[in-house]
């Protein structure tokens, strides 16, 4: 086994051939945090990382800290398969952006209607105005000491993404940013960046796609910031389908403003290891986040969700809905962190984590933890792992339905309540689907 | 068109049922009557095939099949049907999904092409109509939040939708008022046939007001202690079940 690389360039065994990290991006601020992000990298490495035990005490990413990576640049003809022909790249889900192996991809994306209002731009090709946004908030909301995985995708930041929804604009259909890592051979690596500034009294829905078609070990450690301003409302939905020998290392920093609402959905999908890390920091008065989620695991894959909302305003709201689904010797991890702060009065927090157990060899640790520090406060919180009932299997079996269909239909049911979280009817019907042809194959 | 030689089945270390003889003609109704914790539950649990029991000894023919063997779908398949004494929950799977999934399974083990949606809510609302169940529980998860007797309603419904030959209703009657009571016993009279059967496990004589039973058992301790005509019934609800114990 390798041991744990310290140097940045010694991770990625093709650090000092990738064209881009050597070129000046047009955007000064791509520059310097590269820079910054590299040094800070040399200075920590993976060790204070693995040293912080709390924060990693239940997922383990020596695996990664001693593996060789290989940045992909640049990638060959992209060929959808099937499922993503028929579901992802569907004419319903238009507005969307591919990102095939860290570049975009012109023949599948569409985004005619959104660069006519010019709300999304990728950072090579923003104009003027836009690099003056991206200048003054990339990286912003990110602290390079307190995450090695973010350190990586600011170090190693080709071209990133700017979706900016301007002043009292509202929009109605989803914009849809996809990423996917096709790569057969080695162990590939992207770092997809997403900037998002959601301005004074707007309105939008972000679909961000993560799907690994890799074959072999692979590794994806996407950042994405959102700034929410005074009186904006954001639904972001996630999905991250991954491969039994990927890695997804992903982290979400959501910023919000006086009055703002934030509702997420995560839903993902086999990995061997995946974190999902989600920073939330309510700033202002009456501000609201919504975090829902459901995850699906299978033979050995291991996720992570580790979700950390921070009340530091009076009247702030936060709610966090997960459920999960566990099979063979898959592993979930739920770590749901509230903290409210001393002057936070009048602040609700609720949290719930619900399992369902497929196999007896599934393991999950949950812990949900409340930090309160304020004294007029709401605060729930509960954890629930089960298996089917026996009296639900016989009851659909004696009406005829074979095992199997009748475990999908437990499957499906478990699944519904959560997706009823989805306001966007387009968009829970684009996840029924995605489950109900994954579980096709439990 | 049903034969229960000898059958003995226990939970656990528990004996339930003692050897008990039961047979079933196509065209008949029986009821099976007895005190509570008799075994009326085990039995109608064991035709069905559900998994907690084990069949120490004895069997169970369905048309000449020996079923014992055979899982609950398979059984369901054949044409047996168990109305549940408690009817499960099924959060966040919808009743039409249940039903039609229910229907279309019968009709492929037959090798019949399934019944187009259309065809479908069709049916569904001739019979929800004729049960009498509000069409906003249709469109509501599988009995979440039914009351005792929507519960009961519905394992009417699935019964008459899915038309089956041997219908074993487990306590359908217990926590129903008249009305309901009476659409049990309309339900059950429109499925008798000269092909169909019925076997209805009950501790009261009420629901046999509606439904007259070709024979009526009873069930004390694990075996059949009296068989008799619609009679039985009667005399059981007037002499008490100290009656047929006094008699052994
Ligand atoms: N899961 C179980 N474990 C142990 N004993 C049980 C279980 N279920 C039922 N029994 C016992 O078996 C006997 C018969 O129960 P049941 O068939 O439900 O009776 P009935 O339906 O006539 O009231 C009772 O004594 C009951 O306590
Ligand atoms: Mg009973």
């Amino acid at each position: 086994m390798n041991k744990i690389n310290h140097d940045i360039e010694n991770h990625f065994n093709n650090f000092n051939r990738v064209k881009y990290l050597k070129k000046t991006n047009t955007v000064d601020k791509v520059n310097t945090l590269r820079k910054s992000a590299t040094d800070s990298f040399k200075n920590r490495g993976f060790n204070s990382e693995i040293a912080n035990k709390e924060k990693w005490k239940f997922s383990n990413i020596k695996p990664i800290a001693r593996e060789k990576f290989h940045i992909l640049s640049n990638s060959q003809e992209f060929v959808p398969n099937s499922l993503d022909e028929k579901i992802i790249f569907h004419k319903s889900n238009s507005n969307r952006l591919i990102f095939v192996d860290g570049q975009i991809n012109d023949k599948y994306s569409d985004i005619s209607l959104l660069t006519e209002k010019s709300l999304v731009t990728t950072f090579t090709n923003s104009n003027l105005f836009d690099k003056e946004v991206i200048n003054k908030q990339l990286g912003k909301l990110i602290n390079h000491e307190n995450d090695i995985f973010s350190t990586i995708n600011s170090a190693l930041l080709n071209d990133g993404l700017l979706i900016n929804i301007k002043k009292n604009i509202t929009l109605n259909t989803p914009i849809s940013i996809i990423f996917i890592n096709t790569n057969q051979n080695e162990n590939a690596a992207t770092f997809p960046r997403i900037l998002v500034v959601c301005e004074e009294n707007s309105e939008a829905s972000i679909v961000e796609g993560h799907i690994s078609y890799a074959t072999q070990s692979s590794l994806d450690i996407p950042v994405i910031e959102i700034d929410m301003n005074k009186n904006s409302n954001l639904n972001h939905y996630k999905y991250m389908l991954g491969n039994n020998s990927g890695f997804n290392i992903s982290n979400t920093v959501v910023s919000l403003e006086e009055n703002s609402d934030y509702n997420s959905f995560s839903f993902s999908t086999g990995s061997k290891i995946a974190r999902n890390s989600v920073d939330i920091n309510l700033i202002g008065k009456y501000s609201n986040c919504n975090l829902n989620g459901l995850y699906i695991t299978k033979d050995k894959n291991h996720i992570d969700n580790h979700l950390n909302i921070n009340h530091k305003n009076t009247h702030t709201k936060s709610n966090i809905f997960y459920k999960g689904i566990l099979k063979d010797s898959s592993r979930a991890v739920f770590s749901g962190r509230v903290l409210v702060e001393r002057n936070a009065q009048k602040t609700e927090a609720t949290q719930s984590d619900k399992n369902l157990l497929l196999s007896p060899n599934v393991r999950i640790n949950t812990k949900p933890s409340l930090e309160i520090y304020a004294d007029d406060v709401q605060c729930a919180h509960g954890a629930t792992a089960s298996y089917f009932t026996d009296e639900a299997m016989f009851y659909l079996q004696s009406r005829g339905i074979d095992q199997k269909t009748a475990e999908k239909l437990l499957i499906e049911g478990f699944a519904q309540e959560i997706f009823e979280q989805i306001p966007s009817k387009l968009v829970k019907n684009f996840f029924s689907e995605i489950l109900i042809n994954t579980s096709i194959q439990y | 068109m049903l034969k229960i030689k000898n059958l003995h089945v226990s939970i656990g270390e528990t004996k339930i049922l003692k050897g008990l003889d039961l047979d079933i003609n196509s065209g008949e109704i029986h009821a099976i009557m007895g005190p509570n914790g008799s075994g009326k539950s085990t039995l109608a649990n064991v035709i069905a095939g559900k998994p907690d029991y084990i069949v120490d000894e004895g069997s169970i023919l369905f048309n000449d099949i020996p079923i014992l063997d055979l899982t609950p779908d398979e059984r369901a398949n054949l044409g047996i049907f168990l109305a549940f004494q408690y009817p499960v929950e099924l959060p966040g799977i919808p009743m039409k999904q249940f039903i039609k999934t229910a229907l279309d399974s019968k009709l492929k083990s037959q090798n019949i092409k399934e019944t187009s949606i259309r065809e479908f809510n069709e049916m569904l609302k001739v019979e929800s109509e004729n049960i009498g169940i509000n069409t906003k529980l249709i469109k509501r998860s599988v009995n979440e939040g039914f009351s005792g007797g929507e519960k009961k309603r519905n394992e009417m419904l699935q019964m008459a939708l899915l038309k089956p030959q041997l219908s074993v209703l487990d306590e359908t009657d217990s926590g129903l008022d008249i009305d309901a009571l009476k659409t049990v016993g309309k339900s059950v009279n429109k499925l008798s046939t000269k092909e169909n059967a019925t076997l209805i496990v009950t501790h009261y004589q009420r629901l046999l007001n509606y439904i007259t039973p070709t024979k009526v058992h009873v069930l004390i301790d694990g075996q059949i202690s009296k068989s008799g005509g619609p009679e039985l019934a009667s005399d059981l609800e007037n002499k008490g079940y100290d009656w047929v114990k006094s008699l052994k």
